[in-house]
């Protein structure tokens, strides 16, 4: 009997809720099948096959390749009663993927480095543009957050990925922020936060893991793996649980949960404490809470972070906090609070003109563009004239108003950037956030669509069952152009073998070429006592 | 894990709490093998570069004494990847060595593999001569280059070639109304322990009486290279009133006089003066046996005596600074070719010793008037520092901080020639630039130090060398893009203790909302980053 045919009726005897498994475990989840024989061709391609072999403990690889079936193989459908030959040589004849061990430190100390990267990428999605691109954020915005964190930019660009994986990071248009998910995270604990990112990449397969070499554990226990598919050894040195090569002490825990644990109680100790100098630097001797470093980043420029972080205000910095909200009071209290007795001279003077200051350059958006309103004209005349801000085309339109095409956050940002701490308003006047969080758009099938391509399968069967299969295999050949073995039993009762491609099917008779003879033949299907799909 | 003071960052900082009642101990080790980048009020950062780990080995101490120190006084685990690389960067230094044997130089290592690695580097190369078992013979004027390349391939070289003595000449200091203080005779007591080397201490500390002692110690012909013609004449004359040395031992070889004596005083310029594309007077680097050649403000050591120095490595050498950042970034060549750091020490600790003035800085901000702010608002971003800077409004301020000090000693310090005369003339105080003639400079010098004159305006010249320490109030009015090292210098102008003991004042004044306020505060970091504190004063609020 054809693969094809025993795979159809092995899907037959499924009920729905293994049928729905079948197809989110399904590369293409079912899309285009009309049947079961359509599925199970999906099903025997090398597209979905590899995976899945890849995928299998060396037992049932063993299994596999000599042709036994096991009730994993029959879970997978990689085999069904028997053993099914398209997947037994595609089992022989896959080699084990070239994989070259990721060359990083990871450690406590990297597990809490990535956490404050992703704090302090998170907050710049919402001071700067940061273009999309395929690559993640653009090298100059990298090399920036990278030089304040001490790390490499490459290193940036991959904790960003992990960012995007655990759905922190979305985009908006052309431009990256902060989605909802990434806003909450940023008030989590850090056990809480650490364990949300390690969830997005716990992808290592079932399997007890001891310290030491951990891509040679994966690779005896699962001989085909493809490790480079393995988000987990991708980004466990910046969680904390592998070092080079090997699996350190939270990994071996057996759970993420476990693993959460033992890095947040391993995490240095967070101390929130803050020196407000005279050069308008605030610098924690210490590590500080996510709590504390967001409110820190939302009035204050991040310079250096690590076990000990710098800050320092400006009047841009300042202003920023008070388009989210945050009032000078409520600056100097956090500055207060958390150990700073009273504020030097330079630091009280620009906080109290950047609040004196506050919304004098304003920001307004309408249909045709974007005016930038101040009473001060030579301010204007100032900004019209900026080298910088050339692109943005400012022209005056009004007594205290210059005009431009550009949109109000393409004209807000690099406002800021030039210097001048410009504040977006709405029609009705409120300062607008220049937050925009936006929610993350999971790429899988929703529950829904993989249920009515169950019932479509189900019911495609039903349209299908006045046939034998005799006469659904040589249709489902015709139909996809596959060629067949048929065993037609001749008038003298011998039993004679053709291999056809099929041409049509009617009035009883198979029409086929014959490949071997080059020649047409005609059959009657009566006398076919077996198809095999080859 | 200790609850010391230090952090170790990975990327080779350590942050210093300078509250933490371990700070001062810390801080002694922790000099030994990293640099002081800046010192605000409660934090200190330093810095651990191969440069400073090298200066360390060359001093004696092991990787193992400097982990051990870190761990000492880490709050928190040092990172691995510092840790490695301490480790290695200390392994490298001493794997060569440099010394003489009967024949002369030789360049001699224990491991093949870097012997091989270094000498098929071509420009090492053609500094050597013939093998030897272990090594190379190095050519005869080569000792000084070769250990610049091989600082460069990153494998310096310990130099155990010793130095001639030079000829003998008796120089004692006279000690009968002064004596040198503690940090001083620690300085000079390090050097002589290291033989060459650079001495880091801030404006105003005595870098002169250091290199006095040091002269003392080593007794011999000493030729002493300076800046400008006006410190020449100020090192002649701390050495006649401080030394035994008299007017026949002291030579100044300038543009004006081209004399010889047991002590030389020479200037950069005149040493890098060309004449048909040759350096017309490199023959004094040879004119007597020198026993010793001091660098005075190695900072700012012109390229070119840094080949000339190279030729020099017989010569005990001596580098003083108040700052071995240099802009164009030669300190790995200040390090291989004068040689290793032998003492520093911050300015607030000296300060605190009450051998230099604690300063207070103000930055007086001063609104354009309509007219000025347009003008700026309308002109190209090259045109609006200079705008900025040179405003007309900034006067009325200078007028208010005479009266306010009236009387002090003030200096008021410019960037533009035009502006100097402008407000030279505008307040009716003399003026002193770079046309002034010497004869001139110095008299107004004089008059100003006895009083008689209580304010002078000064374009860049008073930056360097100026000796002035009755100075007690400077006022900066316009100043180079962002320059620390000319922030430093000004500050020292003031940093001499004064006699009733009262603190110096340093104001800046700037034009409000310009590029020159954001320029500003990088500079006044740098204060900050000194410890000293400023505040930010409207000028109508003055």
């Amino acid at each position: 009997m054809s693969s094809i045919l025993e795979l159809a009726s092995q899907l037959r005897a499924k009920n729905v809720e293994e049928l729905s498994h079948t197809l989110e475990n399904s590369l293409g989840h079912g899309h285009g099948c009309d049947d079961y024989f359509d599925l199970s061709r999906v099903l025997l391609s090398r597209r979905e096959l590899e995976p899945k072999i890849r995928a299998l403990p060396a037992s049932e690889l063993e299994a596999l390749r000599s042709e036994k079936t096991t009730a994993h193989l029959r879970s997978q459908n990689l085999a069904t009663k028997s053993a099914l030959p398209e997947a037994a040589s595609l089992g022989r004849e896959l080699e084990i993927a070239k994989y070259k061990p990721a060359n990083r430190h990871g450690s406590y100390l990297t597990a809490y480095e990535s956490l404050i990267c992703i704090t302090e990428l998170l907050f710049a999605c919402e001071r700067h543009w940061l273009d999309v691109i395929r690559a993640g954020i653009r090298s100059q915005d990298a090399k920036e957050i990278a030089l304040k964190l001490k790390i490499a930019p490459k290193d940036v660009q991959r904790i960003f990925q992990l960012a995007l994986e655990a759905g922190l990071i979305g985009q908006n248009e052309s431009r990256w922020v902060a989605t909802t998910l990434g806003m909450e995270w940023l008030e989590l604990e850090r056990s809480q936060a650490w364990l949300m990112l390690a969830k997005s990449c716990w992808d290592l397969p079932v399997l007890k893991i001891h310290e030491g070499p951990i891509t040679e554990q994966i690779s005896t226990a699962y001989p085909l793996a493809n490790l480079a598919n393995i988000k987990l050894l991708e980004y466990g040195a910046d969680l904390g649980l592998t070092d080079f090569d090997n699996a350190l002490y939270p990994l071996t825990l057996g759970s993420v949960e476990k693993a959460a644990k033992d890095i947040a109680k391993n995490l240095p100790e967070i101390q929130d404490k803050l020196l407000v100098q005279a050069d308008l630097s605030i610098v924690s001797p210490g590590p500080i809470s996510t709590s504390l470093h967001r409110k820190l980043d939302t009035f204050a420029d991040s310079e250096d972070l690590g076990l000990a972080s710098r800050f320092r205000i400006s009047s841009l910095s300042i202003s920023h906090a008070m388009e989210t909200g945050m009032s000078i009071a409520e600056i100097t209290e956090v500055l207060l609070k958390s150990g700073s007795k009273g504020l030097p001279q330079p630091v009280e003077y620009v906080l109290q003109q950047t609040g004196d200051r506050f919304g004098q350059l304003k920001i307004l958006s309408r249909k045709e563009g974007t005016i930038v309103e101040a009473t001060d004209t030579i301010l204007l005349t100032q900004i019209s004239n900026e080298q910088s801000l050339r692109g943005l085309m400012l022209q005056p339109i009004a007594s205290g108003q210059l005009g431009s095409r550009l949109g109000a956050d393409l004209v807000y940002f690099n406002l800021r950037d030039a210097g001048y701490a410009a504040v977006m308003f709405d029609d009705k006047g409120n300062v607008q956030s220049p937050r925009v969080p936006v929610s993350a758009t999971p790429e899988i099938p929703k529950e829904d669509e993989i249920a009515s391509r169950v019932a479509s399968l189900i019911s495609g069967e039903k349209n299908q069952m006045g046939g034998d299969d005799v006469m659904r295999q040589l249709l489902f050949a015709q139909k996809n152009k596959i060629m067949v073995q048929i065993s037609v039993e001749m008038q003298d009762g011998d039993a004679k073998q053709f291999t056809l491609s099929v041409l049509g099917v009617a009035a009883g008779r198979l029409r086929g070429k014959d490949q071997l003879k080059d020649a047409e033949r005609t059959l009657p299907i009566s006398r076919i006592q077996s198809v095999l799909l080859v | 894990m200790s609850q010391g003071p230090l952090i170790v960052q990975s990327d080779r900082t350590v942050l210093l709490e300078t509250d933490h009642a371990d700070a001062t101990t810390a801080r002694h080790e922790l000099a030994i093998f990293a640099e002081l980048e800046r010192a605000p009020e409660h934090i200190h950062t330093y810095r651990i570069t191969k440069l400073g780990l090298w200066n360390a080995r060359a001093a004696g101490h092991t990787a193992e004494y400097i982990l051990s120190s870190l761990k000492k006084w880490s709050k928190f685990d040092i990172p691995q990847l510092v840790s490695s690389e301490i480790e290695n960067t200390i392994a490298r230094f001493g794997k060569l060595e440099i010394a003489r044997d009967d024949q002369g130089l030789i360049l001699t290592s224990d491991s093949r593999v870097v012997l091989a690695e270094v000498s098929s580097n071509s420009k090492v190369a053609e500094l050597l001569e013939g093998e030897i078992e272990n090594g190379y013979r190095v050519r005869d004027w080569a000792r000084g280059a070769l250990k610049q390349q091989l600082l460069k391939l990153g494998w310096p070289a310990n130099d155990n070639a010793g130095y001639t003595k030079g000829a003998p000449y008796p120089i004692e200091l006279n000690q009968q109304n002064w004596s040198l203080r503690g940090y001083q005779r620690e300085a000079a007591d390090k050097f002589e322990i290291g033989g060459s080397g650079v001495v880091v201490l801030p404006c105003g500390a005595g870098k002169t009486m250091v290199g006095a002692a040091i002269m003392a110690d080593v007794k011999a012909n000493t030729l002493i290279l300076v800046t400008n013609t006006v410190a020449a004449r100020q090192w002649r004359d701390e050495l006649l009133e401080k030394t035994s040395l008299t007017d026949e031992d002291i030579a100044e070889y300038s543009g004006s006089s081209k004399n010889l004596a047991p002590v030389t005083i020479a200037t950069y310029q005149i040493l890098t003066t060309k004449r048909k594309n040759e350096f017309t007077h490199l023959a004094l680097l040879n004119a007597r046996d020198w026993g010793l050649i001091i660098y005075d403000e190695v900072h700012l050591l012109p390229a070119p005596i840094f080949k000339m120095t190279a030729d020099l490595q017989a010569r005990r050498r001596l580098g003083l600074t108040a700052t071995l950042v240099r802009e164009d970034g030669r300190e790995s060549d200040v390090f291989s070719l004068i040689g290793p750091k032998r003492f520093d020490a911050p300015w607030k600790d000296i300060e605190a010793q009450g051998y230099i003035a604690p300063a207070n800085c103000f930055e007086v901000r001063v609104s354009l008037p309509d007219e000025a702010r347009m003008e700026y608002a309308i002109s190209d971003q090259e045109s609006r520092f200079r705008i900025a800077s040179t405003a007309t409004a900034k006067l009325e301020i200078m007028r208010k901080i005479l009266k306010k000090h009236k009387g002090e000693p003030t200096l008021i310090i410019g960037q533009y020639l035009s502006q100097i005369a402008e407000v030279a003339e505008g307040l009716g105080v003399p003026k002193l630039t770079g046309e002034t003639p010497v004869d001139v400079r110095e008299e107004l010098f004089r008059s100003f130090r006895n009083g008689e004159i209580s304010t002078l305006v000064v374009s860049k010249v008073a930056n360097f060398s100026v000796d002035l320490p009755e100075a007690s109030v400077a006022i900066q009015i316009s100043g180079a893009f962002g320059s620390r090292q000319e922030e430093a210098q000004r500050l020292g102008r003031l940093l001499r203790p004064k006699q009733d003991g009262r603190s110096a004042a340093f104001y800046t004044i700037v034009a409000a909302d310009t590029v020159e306020q954001d320029f500003a505060q990088n500079r006044q970091r740098f204060l900050a980053e000194q410890g000293y504190s400023y505040e930010i004063i409207d000028a109508e609020n003055l």
